[in-house]
């Protein structure tokens, strides 16, 4: 049984309707969940993040001469040994 | 305690069972039952060429803790050469280039990786339902959502298609499908175990653990995935507990802490009756004492978790722009992964500034300061694991937040970064409920202890 041979359903959504309305009823709970949460608005000072240890002790990784070759092959397009990117696509 | 997993390395080891008969009876299960269950989406056609060379070590006496053991990993986790599609047809045709830290760490010890586990898409649900590659079924419950979103992988233990298995996380993807699915559970604490070659849903809460058949299965994957890892910069440095062992530490003497708001929350009051009265039992059996808690906010768990989800989901994502890893994932994910994109896209806006995110942050402050508190007072807290049964595969949800109740119970320890896990404590309707415990930040060794002492009690469910 192989992955590649499972072919996936299409659960993909269609049309700039659909993501219109999931884009509305995403931006209606984040409003929800933000009115909700006013209630700890005073309650504590900024949230942060506290660590203790700020440098790090170790090797370097090493780099794996295959890797790349793993890597550009799932890339959809490559010339050479670099991914093709298209300007403006993204 | 069961010694369904204690037996079995026994008998791996001292060549009662060979490693390889032990792939070849799992391949067959998957080959017998997989089409019905939809658990793994991948078999390693290698297995049982490695599984013999593991015979191999044993014989030689040089073989790890986990020789011979069949362990399936969840599509989100990286493994050389096999899909890591995240249950999405945007990855459909990517193959891991690495091994995820946990991974290498399974490898070392001679576990075998026996397959690719489905999930729900990029981790976005829980139910199991929502992968690209169909839904999962139950299989303690057919017909019913196995929970999720390591729906695979809890499904693959249950069916016995694995020993143990790989899950992932962030918000109860791996307590809520061993609930539902009747299996063990761990989360372990934020920073406990590397999430180098993991997808990330939310990097701030993301954390792997796995599912297993007993408490002991759970504890022997815990102690060999967990540790310090240079490619993990919020893992902690220190030495691993040897939690297997501690097991036979019994349990005794406790105080365990109940929260009244938990029960307030639990829609399907057989669910909390069913947890008290097994709480009961632990604490007579034990000789511990059962306090009440308060956990101030716990209620707005949901509300603080999914802003910080949202927008780290968005961010995560930005890299499936089509170029390196197949296609672009707007174009090609489903409802619930372009609702959290689009959603995180709006509120992460320079004019939302402090609106959703921030508030977040301070309600995951909040929440983390009163389980802070709490564990001065008691040394773990129990809770059911999600506030209903799971529902029958196909019901029709149109309302989100219905779906996002069910980590109700589970999202507090994310947000508090302690370490939670589930042990199976009885049925309702046929249908299995998981009593959820959590215990403090790097307290596994208290966690598993309390969990294995509860599955003794329930030995005969």
């Amino acid at each position: 049984m192989d992955a590649g041979k499972i072919k996936p359903m299409s659960t993909t959504v269609g049309g700039a309707q659909s993501r219109q309305r999931l884009g509305n009823q995403a931006k209606t709970i984040m409003d929800e969940f933000a009115k909700a949460l006013e209630r700890v608005e005073n309650a504590t000072g900024e949230a942060g993040i506290e660590r203790d240890e700020f440098a790090r002790k170790g090797k370097a990784l090493k780099s794996d001469g295959e890797f790349q070759k793993r890597m550009l092959k799932n890339a959809p397009r490559k010339e050479g040994g670099h991914i093709v990117a298209e300007r403006k696509s993204w | 305690m069961s010694h369904l997993t204690e037996k079995k390395v026994l008998n791996i080891r001292t060549g009662r069972l060979t490693s390889a008969q032990n792939i070849k009876g799992f391949l067959g299960a998957i080959r017998k039952k997989n089409r019905e269950i939809n658990a793994i989406l991948y078999i390693n056609e290698n297995a049982i060429a490695e599984a013999e060379l593991v015979d191999r070590k044993i014989k030689a006496g040089n073989a790890g803790k986990l020789a011979g053991l069949a362990i399936a990993v969840k599509s989100n986790i990286s493994v050389t050469g096999m899909p890591v599609n995240c249950g999405s047809k945007t990855l459909e045709n990517y193959y891991g280039t690495f091994d995820a830290d946990v991974v290498a760490a399974i490898r070392k010890e001679d576990g075998i990786i026996i397959g690719m586990a489905n999930m729900d898409e990029f981790a976005c649900g829980s139910s199991g339902e929502s992968s690209a590659f169909g839904a999962t079924d139950n299989p303690t419950a057919p017909g019913r959502i196995p929970g999720g979103s390591s729906s695979g992988s809890a499904a693959a233990v249950a069916a016995g298609f694995c020993d143990v298995a790989l899950g992932s996380d962030t918000g109860g993807s791996i307590r809520n499908p061993a609930s539902h699915c009747g299996v063990v559970g761990i989360k372990p604490s934020y920073g406990r175990v590397s999430r180098y070659g993991l997808v990330d849903l939310s990097m701030s809460l993301d954390q792997i653990g796995l599912l297993a058949n007993d408490v002991y299965g759970a504890a022997l994957l815990t102690e060999v995935i967990s540790g310090k890892s240079e490619n993990d910069g919020t893992t902690i440095t220190g030495e691993v507990p040897k939690y297997p062992q501690l097991l036979n530490k019994r349990a005794s003497g406790l105080k365990i802490g109940l929260c009244g708001e938990f029960e307030v929350m639990c829609s399907d009051k057989r669910i909390y009756g069913l947890i008290a009265e097994a709480v009961g039992k632990f604490a007579d059996a034990t000789k511990s004492q059962i306090k009440l808690v308060k956990l101030p906010h716990v209620d707005l768990a949901i509300q603080a978790y999914y802003p910080l989800v949202y927008v780290e989901f968005f961010s995560g994502t930005r890299k499936f722009d089509g170029r390196k890893y197949g296609q672009k994932i707007e174009e090609s994910c489903g409802e619930e992964v372009l609702r959290r994109i689009l959603g995180g896209k709006e509120i992460s806006r320079a004019e939302y500034h402090g609106t959703y995110y921030r508030k977040a942050l301070k309600a995951k402050k909040l929440i983390n300061e009163g389980f802070e508190n709490a564990f001065k007072e008691v040394d773990i807290v129990i809770s059911p694991t999600t506030p209903m049964l799971p529902h029958k595969i196909g019901t029709k949800i149109t309302d989100p937040k219905v779906m996002y109740a069910y980590d109700a119970y589970t999202i507090p320890a994310n947000l508090a970064g302690i370490c939670a896990g589930v042990v199976p404590a009885g049925k309702i309707d046929g249908v299995p409920v998981g009593l959820q415990v959590m215990a403090p930040a790097f307290g596994e060794e208290v966690l598993l202890r309390v969990m294995a002492a509860i599955e003794g009690e329930n030995a005969d469910i």
